[in-house]
């Protein structure tokens, strides 16, 4: 690798211009994508009558940690916290290996999958029709799954995208490994987690991501399922705090909800501490993109 | 291996072909008080009658369609554009750092990211028509002008979400045997047409795939978004679908008519998603299935 | 890789468990059956609770709980009305679902860590099982914005509670008709009690006959201030003293106000960025209503003129109304930027000092009380409306509610309801009503029945207060919301609460007074439900109404000819004609209730 960079820089100037350009595109894409961020920061470590009148922008005033503290001791936002972690692996475990054992049939041949056309389209096309909320609410509470975790998890157990993503992947696996691999007697399940798996890494990282940040994100089905207040995913409860009001609706007792509402430096906070998990787990799962993979060769 | 598609089978039969019996909804007057099996009067197609005869339907259709074009064709040629300058830098550290932070905006929900907007683009004291005054150039009400509405939505939505196409797309590109470059550069091809006829081509599966995909969004112009910075002063060419039926108070009071207008949309998504699988086996030559 | 996965993973479970358990709630104890007897002589148990405080104000609580047994049945009994708060000696299960506001959930955490209350089990299920043997539980509990959403999905699975709130009219309807609640009517006249019969007609039977059905009654109303929803007019005082401005009476005066306020750089930052008035605009008409009112115009509601009624968005007043805004957007008075501003951006423009006029409800005393922390020389004052067309400004009155208690068929005792809405009432009644309404400004949202008082109720608090000051600060004469009223308005934010209520000519409580002795408010005319016409048209009315408001504004189009366009639109494509035909029908045929709520 290091021989080919070396070279490459040995050659043209219109090159190097290319570069540096390249890169000073990309800086300012990438500053761009950052500044929001540093506003919200901002926002949560200033004094609440600064931030209303929109004095804060990328540094805080009136510096403070005031909604730091009111947060890690407010036990109801750590409980949603939790229940959508939980949730969150559970669910993305679930996914993953639904999408493992559904693409590698549909990966292969119309002549090896009998079938296969059908199988495709039948799930594919619940990406585009969908029966709605209400039969979906009564569906999962004739099954009993209403108020239990399950009913995060279960409904969405196969992102019919990611499917096709994964599908699309486990296709550019060479055939003759898989070929080589039955001529020496495996069969599909091992040749899947032995030969597919491993050689899939930038694909499955990619789209555990994808499930994992859908789940974290989710709220909706938080909310229309879950009965009591105790079992709200974080995206749901955090609704509540960040929601605008409708005026016409208020009143003068709930001058204690406009005093809440108009905290934003609390909302901030309560942002950045939701979104903090996945930006954490984001380079974990980096390395396996930058890699190169190598395909090439058979293995005996 | 059939063996291997039963549990996504049964999941995905449970869960999602068992409510489409709930379709017949588009269908009823529904009531909710009478329960989801009782008594409901029929109207056959009256729901969708009554979906095209509010005032601005055309109009609505019009916007959420071109809006949502727009997105689908920048939000392909972005992606593809950022991966390929990315998968161009020398620096690993640079890159991962850029990558990381590219998907950020992709966190934050429309309901901030619209505030946070709205303060950017403001005419008066908004830092982008404060960079337009330095340049000597008139103050634009971005958000609040018919002419630069649309193309506001369009730009900020795929600048929110292009890190996540990129990521799929640099997955591509690393896949891609890294032998095939090596044989090029001896041939003595410079890093542009490696790229034109190495790269692209090897990512030609996943474009394709991603292009019909995201067909089946035709009609989701972005509800979100829209909702958190229009305005009546521009739904003229801001007003999409969604946001007009949430006005309408049709998600929550009228359930008939909301699902025929989720039933419209299915339709008309199959039918685009159809042309686009049809193009993409003719010009890419990949089938989906 | 799978190793590092699970690494990751087996991680962040760690943390997020470990953070869950930590922080454990307190547990609920069991109580040993106790029955006593009560002070008034009468036979009387009171329950065993099945939850009992734990924690730091134990004691306190249990305390305040038995006053609070002792002292309803003392109370019901004086006043003859004893049979209505009678208990059950088997216990009776009821259900219940509710919905919390983040202040809610706030404040119900923070009197959690006192006593280990819940929004579940607190001192209404606790007082509700001592006085009456009722267990309440809840089905479930939901955000306050999606408490309909979820009730109408209950109700198409089939599944509602036994005595719960509907908050939407439409819906109340639904149920009543599918005969999946109870007719009220005859359970009202025998159990309710005077204090909440007087309340219901303080807004001459509005409320009520929201939930009627040929006369017949299906729901409870929960009500709350009605006065709430009239706004007021308030001007950045210490800016009118610098440039020695007289306070306007009619509009035209207004006009040369902002004019002022605008050329001469009131707070004297030496820029030229200070508006007339507060816009903002996914919102045209709920925070000018007393811009509207001074032209004679409700845009948003129906009412009698003439002996017919009418709607307000489009009487030619609102017309005038709207060039009258126009004219001032033209002037450059109002921040074109307010189409897409909402009411935090709007705010922004008052905590900057860029703005001194506006018209809010009586509860902007708090922005302002934010903005003094800032700058210490900005005061406020409210003034009666200026007037539009000479006459005394008239506002108009609509019922303020929370929503409308009804009972599940399938319950066997509707008079629960009742006897829950005597409960509730009585903590607003005891000497303890601070705590048992007011701790923490929430604990009257956890009954599950809510709060119902005085369509004037905030006006006879201020009156309350004012008789506190008048008599050398006496605060024994504080009943009711006064009490924790004037807790306030000595305490820290003793400021902004004296520019609510506080003594003196400059409070919007002052003008509400004058307005209501004078005769100045008047109530809406129409309280029948909507016809599915009007169900499904009314969304777009208001949708068409904003659209065309807005653009009259901006000056797209010019007032006359978009008024006449509107009101076009309005009579034809949305069938308006026929809507205030029904509307008339309504008005003119309704049925008088079959309810008699006097009193003795």
């Amino acid at each position: 690798m290091k021989e080919r960079k070396k070279e490459k820089i040995k050659t043209s100037p219109a090159r190097k211009i290319f570069c540096v350009c390249n890169g000073i595109l990309l800086a300012v894409l990438m500053t761009s994508c950052i500044l929001p961020f540093i506003h919200v920061l901002a926002v949560s470590f200033s004094d609440k009558v600064y931030v209303q009148a929109g004095l804060v922008v990328f540094l805080p005033k009136g510096f403070n940690v005031r909604s730091y503290q009111y947060l890690i001791n407010k036990i109801a936002f750590w409980r949603a916290f939790r229940i959508t972690v939980v949730r969150t692996v559970l669910g993305t475990a679930i996914n993953l290996s639904l999408i493992l054992l559904t693409a590698y049939p549909l990966s292969k041949s119309k002549e090896k999958l009998i079938g296969r056309s059908v199988y495709t389209w039948f799930f594919f096309i619940t990406m585009l029709v969908s029966g709605g909320l209400i039969p979906s609410f009564v569906l999962v509470g004739q099954l009993g799954l209403r108020n239990t975790i399950w009913s995060l998890v279960l409904p969405g157990a196969l992102p019919v995208f990611n499917l096709v993503l994964m599908i699309n992947f486990f296709r550019q696996v060479p055939i003759e490994m898989e070929e080589a691999a039955m001529i020496d007697g495996a069969g599909h399940f091992k040749i899947l987690t032995k030969i597919y798996v491993p050689l899939s890494k930038a694909a499955i990282a990619t789209i555990s991501l994808f499930c994992m940040v859908n789940h974290w994100n989710a709220w909706f089905d938080g909310m229309i399922y879950m009965k009591s207040a105790t079992k709200l995913p974080l995206q749901t409860y955090l609704r509540n705090i960040i929601l605008k009001m409708d005026m016409s609706q208020m009143t003068g007792d709930d001058y204690g909800l406009l005093q809440m509402l108009s905290n934003e430096s609390i909302r901030s906070t309560q942002i950045i501490v939701a979104v903090i998990p996945v930006l954490c787990i984001y380079p974990f799962l980096q390395k396996y993109f930058v890699k190169g993979i190598v395909l090439g060769g058979v293995k005996g | 291996m059939h063996l291997m598609l039963i549990p996504g089978l049964f999941m995905v039969f449970v869960f999602s072909y068992i409510p489409m019996a709930g379709l017949v909804i588009a269908f009823q007057n529904f009531v909710p008080a009478k329960g989801l099996f009782g008594d409901q009067v029929w109207v056959g197609l009256g729901n969708f009658r009554f979906l095209m005869s509010l005032p601005n339907a055309t109009n609505v259709l019009k916007n959420t369609v071109v809006i949502a074009l727009w997105k689908m064709v920048l939000g392909i040629f972005v992606p593809i554009t950022v991966a390929l300058m990315l998968n161009e830098l020398a620096s690993l550290r640079y890159k991962k750092l850029i990558q990381t932070v590219i998907y950020f905006p992709h966190f934050l929900s429309w309901i901030i990211l619209g505030s946070v907007l709205i303060d950017i683009l403001s005419p008066s004291t908004g830092i982008v028509n404060r960079l337009l005054g330095v340049l000597g150039m008139e103050h634009i009400f971005f958000l609040g002008d018919n002419q630069y509405f649309r193309g506001t939505m369009i730009i900020s939505d795929v600048w929110k979400n292009f890190g996540y196409g990129t990521i799929v797309y640099l997955a591509a590109i690393t896949s891609i045997d890294q032998t095939l470059y090596e044989a090029a550069a001896i041939d003595g091809a410079g890093r542009l047409r490696q790229t034109w006829h190495i790269t692209l081509p090897g990512m030609r599966m996943i474009i394709a795939l991603m292009m019909v995909l995201s067909m089946g969004n035709v009609l989701n112009a972005g509800f979100d978004q829209i909702f958190n910075m229009y305005s009546p002063a521009v739904y003229e060419t801001g007003d999409i679908l969604d946001t007009m039926i949430y006005r309408m108070g049709l998600e929550n009071a009228q359930f008939g008519a909301a699902a025929a207008s989720g039933m419209l949309k299915s339709i008309i998504s199959l039918f685009f998603i159809s042309i686009s699988y049809w193009v993409a086996d003719k010009w890419f030559d990949y089938r989906l299935f | 890789m799978k190793k590092m996965h699970m690494i990751i993973i087996a991680t962040l479970t760690a943390i997020g468990l470990l953070s869950g358990c930590t922080l454990t709630e307190s547990t609920n104890m069991e109580t040993q059956a106790e029955s006593k007897e009560s002070v008034a002589g009468e036979e009387r148990t009171t329950y065993p609770a099945v939850f009992k405080a734990s924690g730091a104000e134990a004691e306190d609580y249990n305390t305040k709980l038995e006053k609070f047994g002792e002292g309803l049945i003392q109370y019901f009994t004086e006043t003859g009305q004893s049979d209505k708060v009678t208990g059950y000696s088997q216990p009776v299960k009821v259900t219940t679902i509710g919905w919390y506001d983040a202040s809610d959930e706030d404040g119900i955490s923070k009197i959690g860590e006192l006593d280990g209350e819940s929004f579940t089990e607190n001192r209404w299920t606790d007082a509700l099982k001592r006085v009456y043997n009722i267990d309440v539980s809840y089905s479930w509990q939901s955000q306050a914005t999606d408490y309909d959403q979820k009730l109408r999905l209950d109700m198409t699975a089939g599944e509602l509670p036994d005595i719960f709130i509907v908050r939407n009219q439409t819906d109340l309807m639904q149920l009543a008709k599918q005969g999946l609640i109870w007719d009220m009517t005859d359970f009202i006249e025998q159990y309710a009690s005077d204090y909440d019969k007087k309340a219901w007609r303080s807004d001459e039977n509005a409320a009520m006959e929201m939930a009627s059905l040929n006369g017949r009654i299906y729901g409870l109303p929960s009500t709350a201030s009605a006065t709430d929803n009239v706004s007021y007019i308030w001007f950045r005082d210490d800016w009118m003293q610098k440039l020695g401005l007289e306070y306007p009476k009619t509009m035209d005066d207004l006009e040369k106000v902002m004019e002022a306020f605008v050329k001469q750089d009131p707070d004297g930052n030496g820029k030229d960025d200070t508006w007339g008035l507060n816009l903002y605009g996914n919102d045209l008409i709920y925070p000018l209503k007393g811009l509207y009112a001074a032209f004679g115009s409700y845009p948003y509601l129906w009412y009698e003129e003439d002996g017919k009624v009418i709607y307000g968005g489009v009487s030619e007043k609102t017309k005038d109304a709207l060039s009258y805004l126009a004219g001032l957007y033209q002037k450059g008075y109002i921040n074109p930027e307010f189409v897409v501003q909402d009411v935090n951006k709007a705010n922004e423009y008052i905590m900057n000092n860029q703005v001194g006029i506006t018209y809010a409800g009586h509860w902007f005393g708090h922005t302002a009380g934010d903005l003094h922390e800032l700058n210490p020389e900005a005061s406020w004052k409210c003034i009666p409306l200026p007037t539009g067309t000479g006459a005394p400004v008239k506002n108009i009155l609509k019922p303020s509610m929370q929503g409308w208690v009804v009972v599940n068929k399938n319950f066997g005792n509707p008079e629960i309801a009742l006897k829950m809405r005597s409960l509730t009432t009585y903590g607003l009644l005891c000497d303890d009503s601070a705590w048992w309404w007011y701790d923490h400004n929430v604990t009257w949202h956890f009954s599950p029945v809510r709060c119902n008082v005085s369509a004037f109720d905030n006006l006879i608090t201020y009156q309350n207060l004012q008789e506190a000051y008048e008599n050398d600060h006496d605060e024994s004469l504080l009943k009711a919301k006064a009490v924790p009223y004037w807790k306030n308005l000595h305490g820290k934010d003793g400021w902004e609460w004296e520019l609510m209520f506080g003594p003196g000519d400059g409070t919007p409580f002052s003008v509400l007074e004058k307005d209501y002795n004078e005769g100045n408010l008047f109530w809406d005319a129409f309280h029948g439900e909507q016809s599915e016409l009007m169900q499904s048209m009314w969304s777009n009315v208001e949708d068409q109404r904003n659209q065309f408001y807005t653009n009259m504004i901006i000056g797209k189009v010019d007032t006359e000819s978009g008024f006449a366009k509107w009101v076009e639109t309005f009579n034809n494509a949305l069938s308006g004609e026929q809507m205030t035909e029904e509307v008339n029908v309504w008005f003119k045929d309704h049925q008088k209730l079959a309810v008699d709520l006097t009193t003795d």
